[in-house]
This record gives C-alpha cells, sequence and structure tokens, in this order.
C-alpha cells in the first residue's frame, strides 16, 4: 500500500470525519478511521455506530489496500506538522508483516500500528445520493431554533432529540422538548419529495454534524437511507441512525390563545437574566417576572442566599401578572435569536408561557412550563 | 482554660425504665428482649440483678435463661424510652446548653467555665437526675469527649469518674485499647496483631505507621489515646441537617417472592416518604438494603427521576432497584429503604409539559392529603392498600414511625 496525499487535504477530511468517531471506547476498532485507497481516491469512514462519517480525498496512489488506523493519534500527526500548502504526506506500508504505516512528510517520519478492516462496522455502498437538495438557510435556522430545548442529560432518548415531522411535505416542522420546554418551529421553502414525506427523529448526537454539512456553501442532499437518514454533499456523506420511539404529541401543548401578552427587547431580557442568574442557581434557576403596564420586574429570591432584582420596560398587553420560569430555559432562547425584540403570551402561572421572536414572520414558538413552590 | 466535658450515661436504661414504670419488677432480674415470633429475639437490655448472672445485651433469650433461669422477658416500649431521654436532656439543659446525644441514653455535655469543682457538680446532676427521674446515671469527668466518655464506662452504675489532664496517662494508659471510643471489632484485630493491647500501647505508635495501617482514622485515634481530642460539643438546639432518612425491618418469615418483597418495601417507602414530608424534605436518591436469610448484606444505590417525597415513586424505585437487581441467590430476611441525597421540599420545582411523561404532581398531592389525614388521626389512619393483608411484617409497625 501507497499513496500521497495533499497535507491540507488531508487535515481536512481527518477534521471531518474524526467527528463521527468513537470518543469512548465501547469497540476499540471504533476509534479507528476506516480507510479504502483506491485508484485515484481515499476514502474516510468514521463511526460510532449512531452516526458514520463518510469522505473521500483526491489522492496520488500506487498501491491500493484497506485498513484502519487510530483517529486521534492520526489526527495529532497531521496537525503537529507544519503547515505547507503544498507539501505533501506519503504512506507506505513497507512490511505488510509488521503491519506498520509509515508516515512521511517534509522532515518527519513516523511509523503507526495499522489494524484489519475486517472488523470494522460494515461500511454501506452508496449508489445514488437521491436527487433532493434541502435549503440549506432555511433547513440551518430551524435546527438551531430546536436545538436548544435539547437536553443531553435526559436518559430518555426521544428527549434527546429533534423530531423532524416531515409527514406534511409542503410544511415541515421540527420540534424538541426535554419535557420542561417544548421549541417547535416550520422548515420554510422547503416541499418534500414523496419519499420523505414522513417524521424521523434525529438524535441529538447527529445534530451538529448536520448543521455543519449545512453550514458549507455547497449543495446538500437529503435521502432516506434504509431506515437511517443520509445527508450528503459532493465530498463527504453523512448517515445518522434515527431513535426508534413515539415523539410526544407537540401539537397538543402549543397554546391556543392567551390573555397576557408582553413585548420586550431582547438585550434586556439578556441583561436581566445575567443579573439574576448568580442568585437564581440556588433555587433550581428559579426567575419570577412581575409584568406591570410598563415595566416588569425580573427577580429572584433565594431567601438565605441572597436576592436579585433588575427592572426592564414592556409592553403589557393584559392585566398585571406574576410568573416563574427556569432562568436557564429563557437563556437558552434569547441568546437562540437574534430579533430585537421577544414576546411572550401568556394566560396564568401555572399554564405554559409561549415565547417568540418579535418578528411576526417567524414560526419559531417556544414553550415553556413555568416553575412552582413544592407547597 | 481547661474544657470540662461530662459524659452521662443512664443505667441499664431500657431495662430501668421498665422498672420505674412497674415497679414490681424492682430487685429482679429483667431483661428487654425482641420479640421471639418476630425473630428478634435478643436481650436489648437488662437490670443490675440479671447482669450478675452474666447476661449479656445481645443474647438471645434461651441463652440468657440458661445463665439466668429466673430471668423475666419484658418487650421494649420505645416511645417510654425516648420520653425518658428527653426529660433527662431537660434536666441537663438546666446546666449547660452544649448538649450532644449520643444513642438514646448518653449525652455529653460541656461545663468549660464552671467556676467550683467539677466533679462535685457531676455529683449534683446525677443527684438530680435520680432525685426527678428515679433513674441513676454514670458521669466520666474530663477535658475531652473521649475520656469523658471512657469515664463513665469505668464506674457503673451511679457513679461519678474524673479522668483530669494532669492524671491522664497514669489513669488511662493501662486500660484495654478496645475501651477506646472509635477501636472497633476490626480495628482492634489489627491493633491486637502488632501487639497493641492498652490505650499507652496505642498512644506511643508512631503516626506514619499508624497512617499506613489504619488511615486517617487511626491517627486520630494515636491523637485521641494523648489526650488530644479537641472536638466539641455540639449545641442542644443545634439542628444536625438530616443525611439520610431510612426504614428496615427484620420479616417475621423469609420472603421467597417478588410479590411479598414489593409489599414489604410499600410498607417502608410508606413510612420513609412520611418522615420525607415531615421535615420538609425530598429525596433526591434511594438505597435498598436487602439482607439475605443467610445474613449477608447487598446494598443497591440509584438517582430518583425527580425529587420526591411521594411514597408512590420511592416504592416503585425501591422495587424496580430489587427486581433489577437482587438475584434471589438466597431468600430475603430483613429489607431497608433509605432517601439519600436529600433537598428542602421547599425549592422551586419544574413541573412536566406532557403528563404523560410522568404523574408526578398527582402523587405529590396525594402524600400531602395522607399526611393531612394521619396528622388528624394517626398515622395507622390511612395506608396504601398493597400493604393489607398479611405482610410478613412484625404486627406492630409503630415505633417504625418514631
Amino acid at each position: 500500500m501507497k499513496f500521497r496525499i495533499g497535507q491540507k487535504e488531508l487535515s481536512e477530511v481527518v477534521a471531518v470525519v474524526s467527528k463521527a468517531v468513537a470518543v469512548k471506547g465501547i469497540k476499540a476498532i471504533l476509534s479507528n478511521f476506516h480507510i479504502t485507497v483506491s485508484e485515484n481516491k481515499v476514502r474516510f469512514v468514521g463511526t460510532d455506530q449512531e452516526v458514520m462519517m463518510i469522505s473521500s480525498v483526491n489522492a496520488n496512489v500506487e498501491q491500493t489496500g484497506v485498513f484502519t488506523i487510530p483517529a486521534k493519534l492520526l489526527q495529532e500527526i497531521i496537525s503537529s506538522l507544519p503547515s505547507d500548502e503544498n507539501s505533501e504526506v506519503m504512506f507506505e506500508l513497507e512490511d505488510e508483516e509488521s503491519g506498520r504505516m509509515a508516515i512521511k512528510s517534509g522532515r518527519s517520519r513516523f511509523e503507526l500500528q495499522i489494524q484489519s478492516a475486517e472488523e470494522f462496522p460494515p461500511v454501506p455502498v452508496i449508489e445514488s445520493e437521491g436527487s433532493f437538495v434541502v435549503n440549506r438557510e432555511s433547513m440551518l435556522q430551524a435546527l438551531k431554533e430546536t436545538v436548544i430545548a435539547i437536553n443531553t442529560e435526559e436518559t430518555n432518548p426521544v428527549q434527546r432529540s429533534i423530531f423532524f415531522d416531515f409527514s406534511n411535505g409542503d410544511a415541515p416542522v421540527m420540534a424538541s422538548t426535554d419535557s420542561k420546554r417544548l421549541a417547535v418551529t416550520k422548515v420554510k421553502d422547503l416541499v418534500l419529495p414523496e419519499e420523505l414525506r414522513k417524521s424521523f427523529i434525529v438524535p441529538a448526537r447527529a445534530i451538529p454534524e448536520i448543521m455543519k454539512l449545512l453550514e458549507n456553501r455547497e449543495e446538500v442532499h437529503l435521502a432516506l437511507y434504509g431506515s437511517q437518514l443520509l445527508f450528503s454533499t459532493s465530498k463527504d456523506q453523512f448517515i445518522t441512525r434515527l431513535v426508534d420511539g413515539q415523539f410526544p404529541d407537540y401539537a397538543r401543548i402549543l397554546p391556543k390563545s392567551s390573555s397576557h401578552n408582553v413585548k420586550m427587547a431582547r438585550k434586556d431580557l439578556v441583561q436581566a437574566f445575567k443579573v439574576v442568574a448568580p442568585i437564581a442557581r440556588n433555587i433550581n434557576g428559579q426567575v419570577q417576572f412581575d409584568f406591570g403596564q410598563n415595566e416588569v420586574k425580573v427577580w429572584s429570591d433565594a431567601r438565605e442566599s441572597g436576592l436579585a432584582e433588575h427592572f426592564i420596560p414592556c409592553e403589557l398587553d393584559g392585566e398585571p401578572m406574576n410568573i416563574a420560569f427556569n432562568v436557564k430555559f429563557l437563556q437558552d432562547f434569547v441568546s437562540s435569536i437574534a430579533d430585537e425584540e421577544v414576546v411572550i403570551e401568556m394566560t396564568t402561572s401555572s399554564y405554559p408561557g409561549l415565547f417568540r421572536p418579535g418578528n411576526p414572520d417567524s414560526d419559531f414558538k417556544y414553550v415553556v412550563m413555568p416553575m412552582f413552590v413544592a407547597r | 482554660m481547661e474544657r470540662i466535658i461530662m459524659h452521662c450515661d443512664m443505667n441499664n436504661f431500657f431495662a430501668s425504665v421498665e422498672i420505674l414504670l412497674n415497679p414490681a419488677l424492682r430487685g429482679l432480674p429483667v431483661a428487654v428482649c425482641g420479640s421471639v415470633e418476630e425473630r428478634r429475639g435478643i436481650v436489648l437490655a437488662k437490670s443490675e440483678e440479671a447482669k450478675k448472672c452474666g447476661v449479656k445485651t445481645g443474647d438471645a433469650i434461651w441463652q440468657a435463661k440458661q445463665k439466668c433461669p429466673d430471668m423475666l422477658v419484658v418487650p421494649p416500649h420505645y416511645d417510654r424510652y425516648l420520653m425518658c431521654s428527653k426529660l433527662a436532656h431537660k434536666v441537663y439543659y438546666r446546666f449547660t446548653n452544649k448538649i450532644e446525644p449520643f444513642g438514646i441514653d448518653e449525652c455529653w455535655l460541656d461545663l468549660t467555665g464552671y467556676k467550683g469543682n467539677s466533679t462535685d457538680l457531676a455529683y449534683k446532676i446525677k443527684e438530680e437526675i435520680k432525685k426527678e427521674l428515679n433513674l441513676t446515671i454514670s458521669v466520666g469527668v474530663s477535658f475531652n469527649k473521649i475520656f469523658a466518655k471512657l469515664g463513665s464506662d469505668l464506674k457503673k452504675p451511679d457513679a461519678v469518674t474524673c479522668i483530669p489532664e494532669s492524671d491522664f496517662k497514669e489513669m488511662v494508659w493501662g486500660l484495654p485499647v478496645s475501651d477506646l471510643l472509635g477501636v472497633g471489632s476490626s480495628t482492634y484485630r489489627k491493633l491486637k496483631r502488632i501487639g497493641v493491647m492498652t490505650i499507652g500501647d496505642l498512644a506511643n505508635l508512631d503516626s506514619n505507621f499508624v497512617r499506613k495501617m489504619l488511615g486517617k482514622n487511626g491517627v486520630a485515634l494515636v491523637e485521641a489515646a494523648n489526650g488530644k481530642d479537641y472536638s466539641p460539643v455540639r449545641l442542644y438546639d443545634k439542628q444536625i441537617p438530616i443525611k439520610s432518612i431510612g426504614r428496615g425491618i427484620t420479616c417475621v418469615e423469609d420472603l421467597f417472592s417478588i410479590d411479598e418483597v414489593n409489599k414489604v418495601l410499600i410498607m417502608l417507602s410508606q413510612i420513609v416518604a412520611a418522615k420525607l414530608f415531615e421535615n420538609n424534605l425530598k429525596a433526591g436518591g434511594l438505597q435498598l438494603a436487602v439482607k439475605a436469610n443467610d445474613l449477608t448484606y447487598r446494598l443497591f444505590q440509584c438517582r430518583m427521576p425527580v425529587n420526591t417525597f411521594s411514597s408512590y415513586e420511592i416504592a416503585d424505585k425501591a422495587k424496580e432497584i430489587f427486581k433489577t437487581e437482587y438475584d434471589w441467590f438466597k431468600p430475603v430476611r430483613a429489607l431497608t429503604v433509605r432517601a439519600i441525597n436529600l433537598t428542602s421540599a421547599d425549592l422551586p420545582y419544574q413541573p412536566d409539559l406532557f403528563q404523560s411523561f410522568s404523574n408526578h404532581e398527582k402523587y405529590v398531592k396525594l402524600e400531602k392529603t395522607m399526611n393531612l389525614i394521619r396528622g388528624k388521626f394517626g398515622n395507622g389512619a390511612v395506608a396504601l392498600a398493597a400493604t393489607c393483608g398479611n405482610i410478613k411484617t412484625p404486627e406492630n409497625h409503630d415505633k417504625m414511625w418514631l
């Protein structure tokens, strides 16, 4: 086996594929890259058995072959090399018996122990990547809005996922919930083909990688691959398993009406939360709002530990009221949007509050269950 | 200023209280014992007369009767003991507010600053207890808690022993090392192996050597043997934060099935839940101890999905742990349910958007209602139906509610 790859291309492909490599060793082989050297291409595969990233890079191949190599070690070696646009990295398996891959670049030389590819999970052969091209901006926006309601500490996988509710293919919806709050949004300008008009529960693990693919300025294709979802660009293919389960009936939770609507400047809220959060932390994050006609008092009373208050202007439509929320949930919301204004629609202090961006064109809805005092 | 620490130990406490409340028993060999039917038939306490025959705490009743055929067996009455204990605390409280109870029948008192003779003061306290409660105590007087405790054990009953700082080596160093508070059976075995027989032997050990053998507790023991125990006596009114609340029971017959175990777990969880509620606490975790009928112990532990004082949720978790963890290598003899990682029930809490995720709120409401009923009509007034019928637990659970 012998091949050469441009150093820049190599470090790019290693960075992309390493994201899918298993961090904790469930199976030792999963912390390796699976590398296939063919005619004039080298394909890298990484997987933790929940997601899989496949990426190919052009190479100057003298002799083909398949092997696996420790991913973290290779990544460290490549990043240790002095950056040089034009330099190349040469791989050569000098002695088949010993299984040591020699890696040479400039004045450096390494030898890494490679392992057989046999134990690596089978890499699917993807014949067509599907012709459906997603609207990158709107999909990315929807993911940014829904990713905030995922709680990665939850044990229930459904509460660590984003629900792609594409059953109505003309108005696809994304939703997520950790059961205390719910984020729901429409994916704009996305009309799905027949085969994708279904719903998918996409695990949290896959979301950052999908977002990264969408951030690149390249066409992204979406296709159903068996019971998995496939996102692909011209270079990269990303496959994610789907969560097997029932996503709760989110539509039922969306408040149908409200009696207290309030509008505030987002930056005022950001400041208010910053002020009360250190105190609120002592009482499970509880922050209270006293909404008046023109002003809202944002406060947190942790008794022995102390008290914090912050006053901000508001426009209230309805009677004055008091309500309490977990400050962390609200911080997640105000930092996920860019709008100047925030609207909260409420009914009573024990009924979920609906938070949305001030822009009336936005379909983003963030529903938060208020906090109670135990007795 | 030299500290004046006293340790007051109520003599033959359970037996003395029984005799006090039934004077016909006075002068007879009396032993307070658990019930044989409930398989707890051991001596818990004995009168001086029974002691003279060689009856020891922890003897099985049949063993004790061999030593003392005339021995009278009386069942325990924990409510009475608790009452007498509280009354004794009241007497101590006239002398100081630094009173640290150690079990139901022992207390440390800090009387530092007393201008008169400390031994005379100890006699005065002892006499007041005798006059007002008709119970005798042994008092140890010293300059730290450990020697005060040692002193009260030296002369019993109805006695005062003083171990002053100036004479402690002569008085203490010759005593067997097992007399020292903190030297339990396993430490004692280790010390014996290296030839440490007396407190003096322990005092002269090298602390680095002890650290290696017994860890930092060992170093503390060497310090204590040298009179260097500076631990304070707690203020009586000071609430010690509760770290855990648990209840355990030895069943009257072994449990052979998951159904039998579940009933007992529900019964225990119910009491633990009520105690949590009473103390305004919620459980963040749960511990389950299972004693098999060969007397081996298994301890399991887990987190609660939501902090709670609901008996339903605690029982559900306890049942779940048992089902997943216990392998039935032997039938079950005893079970303990313990609420751990306690948090204040006053903290605001975050309810669920989807009721389908949990019925927590419903259970909380139910628990509050059950506790209101208990407050009005007594602990037995309301119970979970699953605990009805034969659940192989002793008839009378009253003392578990204490």
